[in-house]
């Protein structure tokens, strides 16, 4: 073992940096469904939020007013005044309740006003007046601490006037003070369109100079744009997601403002995105799957009005065409980089390994997006950028594969266009895509099978995971991007599976596609392993396979491709 | 019944105004020096050499006076036949039990093979990290090796308070697994034989922590009591046999011995530590044990950093089982309850009047309630967590400078609290 962490000599240097504070809540918004819940008047609601204060006060690191409101609002719900209607075996006895209700008072007063009152220079009482406790609650302490018992009706009297106050003096302020979302885009919003539109400028300045000009200048336009890359770096690394939409924004009004095939205008932006690139790889992935997520939201949209959105800016969202122009675009742009990358990975051995690393899990990612996404509407912008990333993962099969496929489609579409003309003339392409990922999947799914059979050794409860990346402790890795995602901690209840089967049945029986297809492998969209079943999508239901059900619809799908 | 009274001051011990103690991480730091070095002086060498590499470099000398080296070697030579050499030490916060346990430890170790040390001090234990009651078996050989406690159990908390009875259970279990190892077996194992036992304690000595320590004391019935008083009277352990209703001590001798650290005046000077900040960088330590020694990591944040990007272990929900120590979680919440925090990794004893054996510390690091399983960052090794079925959850807080990595901030990390909330 090592001596470390010696450097720091006072614990605020290290372990208070900033205003952030341990919270027990995973987001703001899991504080205000719980503030929602527990001043609803729907009992169940309240239950839910008393629930999860009692997971937060497991974590412990409650503040004692969250504590106080639950005790406060639990002990009411099982007071026959506020809860008329119920009876039984719910309710308390009157002296129990009294009990709580003056337990919960005298921790209240004493438990937030010791935190504002410093030392023993002012009393209890005065302390209270300051932030304005009522009056009636310290007397309440007083007199349950060293008198007789008060009455149930003067602590229930006061039990309500104590939510009152607690509301007015955290949860209503506390609301207020919650950085939302879009107040936060609007915020930073125009600092990052400021600085990523100077270090834009500063990089068409440096292009404008021409090669005779003097040498003094070039410096210092080269600094400038280092100043400007080291600012955009910086608001790139705490609010990557904003960053990574404006800059989109940037980009396609570039490119609208051109015409799809003129791209002289997106040209221009390609020193900024390869220098950004260059420092900060991850950037021009989260760009990526940015933009196929785009195109996949709009693509369900047009699916699920079953027609084409008429006028292209009715909904705000910028064409597909232009979004896959734009993809492959940024794709040329990562096949740029990744040269010059491998240059500087064989002189920096230290950190190539990091590096390499990443990307390529995330290519494949981006791939399969890619492919999904391009199955939907004929889009040989998709398809071209597809076969690049293809070829960048260094995966010969892949490329081959995918070249079939391309070839499949110009046939499909000469040969039986007759019948597709009742349906999205893209239909083919999809039902290809299709069963081509149904093969890789199965593919995969046999390899791992016959490394099941191969290695039966005793299987191991704990294990490394072999592919991990950098995210924050609490979070789980992200497979586009730097950032972690928030978990979903709810417990996964099997009723509510099944529901969701049922909800899912019906949105696929409402599309055209799935009467037609009568292959019996609709969809495979992903596949599970536990305890040697197989999970498999097959038209929207999940459904567990054998091996032997895996073996013969892999087969089947061979003769198909 | 002998009685000694060692403080009655008449001379002077020298005292050095240099001496000092003033080391933010005094303990952790020395346990990772102490063993390595045979006297003291050359820990004291050690530890400052270590520092000179690091910005501050503060005077560290560790002070022990005449009567603390006195009251060992009284301990240390009465090696009696009829019973086996038990030292139990008390005292109140910041008196310097942990360091005479330390100096005894040395002076045992020139006499016996090895001595076993009961830590019962959950909030800053010497060799685990906090919220660990454990037993930890030294000899002179475990020179530079990660020390394993013999037995180890999660408590959870900083201290006995939340539990007592629980707390009780574990020290009684530690002390009887120590006798049955180490005591009763002598024709088995003859190595096993004379192995001296110190049992450090915590400092909290008023109230419920007195009656745990009187508890201890009739349960362990030692063979030696220190008793390590400061100047502020009131806040000292009752002088005399406090253990035992008529005030007579039997057969164990009680030693009362003064704190090391004393003003011109003879009044205990205390050293004012921020425990919160050492049971974080205790914690941390422990962590930096999931990386190889050899690599450079000099600061808390290049840990944070590198705790973040290390590939944790995955356990699939159904294989363990998760427990809360101090509270009832609701079912539905239990996952709310356990992301981004600490747990004791444990082993399912088989019997049920067993304690389940913690193995170490792990972090909880993800949640996939998709796929089923949690993500945990430990140093155990593999072969020792493949016994790990039980999950314990207590109240041992994750240190917040591992969740504000750079670019890497834990959700749990709000800003926007109101303050003085």
């Amino acid at each position: 073992m090592q001596v470390l962490g010696f450097k720091e000599a006072t614990s605020s240097e290290v372990f208070g940096e900033g205003n952030y504070k341990l919270v027990p809540w995973i987001s703001w918004d899991d504080w205000n469904l719980v503030r929602e819940s527990l001043f609803s008047s729907s009992p169940a609601s309240i239950d839910l939020a008393l629930q999860r204060i009692s997971a937060w006060r497991s974590r412990g690191c409650v503040p004692v007013i969250i504590e106080v409101t639950a005790s406060i609002v639990e002990t009411q719900q099982k007071d026959s005044y506020f809860r008329d209607g119920q009876s039984g075996s719910d309710l308390l006895a009157e002296n129990m309740l009294t009990m709580l209700y003056c337990m919960t008072i005298m921790r209240l007063v004493n438990g937030i006003v010791e935190k504002t009152r410093k030392k023993n220079e002012i009393s209890i009482g005065e302390a209270a007046d300051v932030i304005g406790i009522p009056r009636m609650l310290i007397d309440i302490r007083h007199e349950c601490s060293h008198r007789d018992l008060p009455s149930l009706r003067l602590v229930r009297l006061a039990s309500r006037k104590a939510l009152d106050w607690l509301k007015d003096y955290y949860w209503e302020p506390q609301k207020m003070a919650i950085p939302y979302p879009g107040d936060q885009t609007a915020n930073f919003g125009k600092e990052i369109k400021s600085k990523i539109r100077e270090l834009a400028f500063s990089l068409d300045v440096k292009q404008a100079t021409p090669s005779d000009s003097p040498v003094i200048k070039r410096k210092r336009s080269k600094k400038h744009i280092n100043k400007a890359l080291k600012n955009v770096l910086k608001l790139y690394s705490s609010f990557p997601l904003e960053v990574v939409s404006i800059l989109l924004e940037f980009l396609l009004k570039a490119q609208e403002s051109a015409d799809v095939a003129n791209s002289s205008q997106l040209d221009d932006w390609k020193p900024l995105i390869i220098k950004w690139s260059k420092k900060e790889p991850d950037m021009l992935l989260s760009l990526l799957g940015e933009v196929v997520h785009m195109i996949e939201t709009r693509e369900a949209l047009k699916n699920e009005s079953g027609e084409e959105l008429k006028p292209e800016h009715k909904s705000g969202f910028p064409r597909t065409e232009h979004l896959s122009y734009l993809f492959k675009w940024l794709v040329g742009n990562l096949k740029d980089l990744k040269p010059s990358r491998r240059k500087v990975a064989t002189t920096e051995t230290v950190n190539s390994p990091k590096v390499k690393s990443l990307p390529k899990s995330t290519i494949i990612h981006l791939l399969g997006k890619c492919l999904t996404v391009s199955s939907l509407g004929n889009n040989h912008h998709l398809a071209s950028a597809a076969s690049v990333l293809a070829q960048m993962t260094g995966n010969h099969t892949l490329v081959q594969k995918l070249n079939k496929l391309a070839s499949l489609h110009a046939s499909n579409t000469n040969t039986v266009s007759e019948v597709v003309d009742i349906y999205p003339d893209s239909f083919y392409n999809h039902e290809e895509m299709f069963i081509k990922q149904s093969a890789q999947k199965l593919e995969h799914l046999k390899q791992k099978l016959s490394h099941k059979s191969g290695t039966e050794e005793t299987k191991r409860r704990w294990s490394v995971v072999k592919s991990w990346k950098a995210c924050p402790i609490g979070m789980l890795p992200c497979d586009v991007g730097s950032l972690g995602v928030v978990p979903v901690l709810d417990i996964v209840n099997e009723e509510e599976e099944e529901e969701e089967k049922k909800s899912c049945g019906k949105r696929e029986a409402d599309c055209p596609l799935v009467v037609l297809d009568d292959s019996n492998v609709k969809k495979v969209k992903c596949c599970g392993e536990e305890d040697g079943l197989f999970g498999l999508m097959i038209g929207g239901l999940w459904k567990s396979v054998t091996e032997d059900e895996v073996m013969n619809i892999a087969s089947a799908v061979r003769i198909l491709v | 019944m002998e009685s000694l009274r060692l403080h009655t001051l008449k001379k002077n011990p020298k005292r050095d105004p240099v001496v000092q103690f003033r080391l933010p991480a005094d303990r952790r730091l020395c346990v990772l020096f102490f063993h390595k070095t045979l006297t003291l002086k050359d820990t004291n060498m050690a530890i400052a050499s270590s520092l000179m590499e690091v910005e501050e470099c503060e005077a560290m000398d560790i002070y022990i006076p005449e009567e603390w080296s006195e009251a060992a070697d009284v301990i240390a030579c009465s090696g009696g036949q009829t019973q086996t050499l038990t030292a139990f030490i008390c005292g109140p916060k910041n008196s310097g039990k942990s360091t005479f346990a330390r100096h005894l430890l040395q002076v045992l170790l020139h006499r016996h093979k090895r001595v076993a040390y009961l830590d019962s001090d959950v909030g800053q234990p010497e060799f685990t990290p906090p919220g660990c009651l454990s037993l930890t078996v030294l000899d002179r050989e475990t020179i530079d090796m990660r020390i394993q406690p013999e037995r180890c159990f999660f408590f959870g908390d900083i201290s006995s308070k939340r539990d007592p009875e629980i707390y009780l259970t574990y020290i009684y279990a530690l002390y009887d697994h120590y006798i049955k190892q180490y005591c009763q077996l002598p024709s088995a194992s003859p190595s096993n034989s004379g192995v001296p036992l110190i049992i450090n304690t915590s400092g909290w000595v008023k109230g419920i922590g007195y009656d745990v320590l009187v508890d201890m004391l009739k349960h362990i019935d030692p063979s030696h009591v220190v008793n390590i008083c400061i100047s502020a009277k009131s806040k000292n352990l009752p002088s005399g046999a406090f253990w035992s209703q008529d005030g007579d001590a039997g057969a164990i001798t009680l030693i009362e011995i003064n704190s090391a650290r004393q003003d011109s005046l003879n009044r205990s000077v205390l050293v004012h530590k921020d425990s919160p900040h050492l049971r974080d960088l205790s914690i941390v330590t422990y962590f930096r044990q999931c990386f190889p020694s050899d690599m450079n990591m000099r600061s808390v944040k290049e840990i944070a950093q590198a705790l973040a990007a290390h590939p944790p272990y995955e356990v699939s929900m159904s294989a363990v089982n998760i427990k809360h120590l101090h509270c009832e979680v609701p079912k539905a919440e239990i996952f709310y309850s356990l992301n981004a925090s600490i747990v004791g990794l444990a082993v399912d004893p088989e019997g049920s009047e067993h304690l389940p054996r913690c193995v170490g510390l792990g972090i909880v690091r993800g949640i996939d309630t998709l796929r089923r399983v949690l993500y945990i960052i430990t140093p155990v090794p593999q072969n020792v967590l493949e016994d790990v079925d039980v999950l314990l959850q207590g109240f041992i807080q994750i240190p917040t400078c591992l969740l504000q990595v750079h670019g890497c901030v834990s959700p749990y990390m709000a800003s926007n609290v109101l303050p003085g909330i």
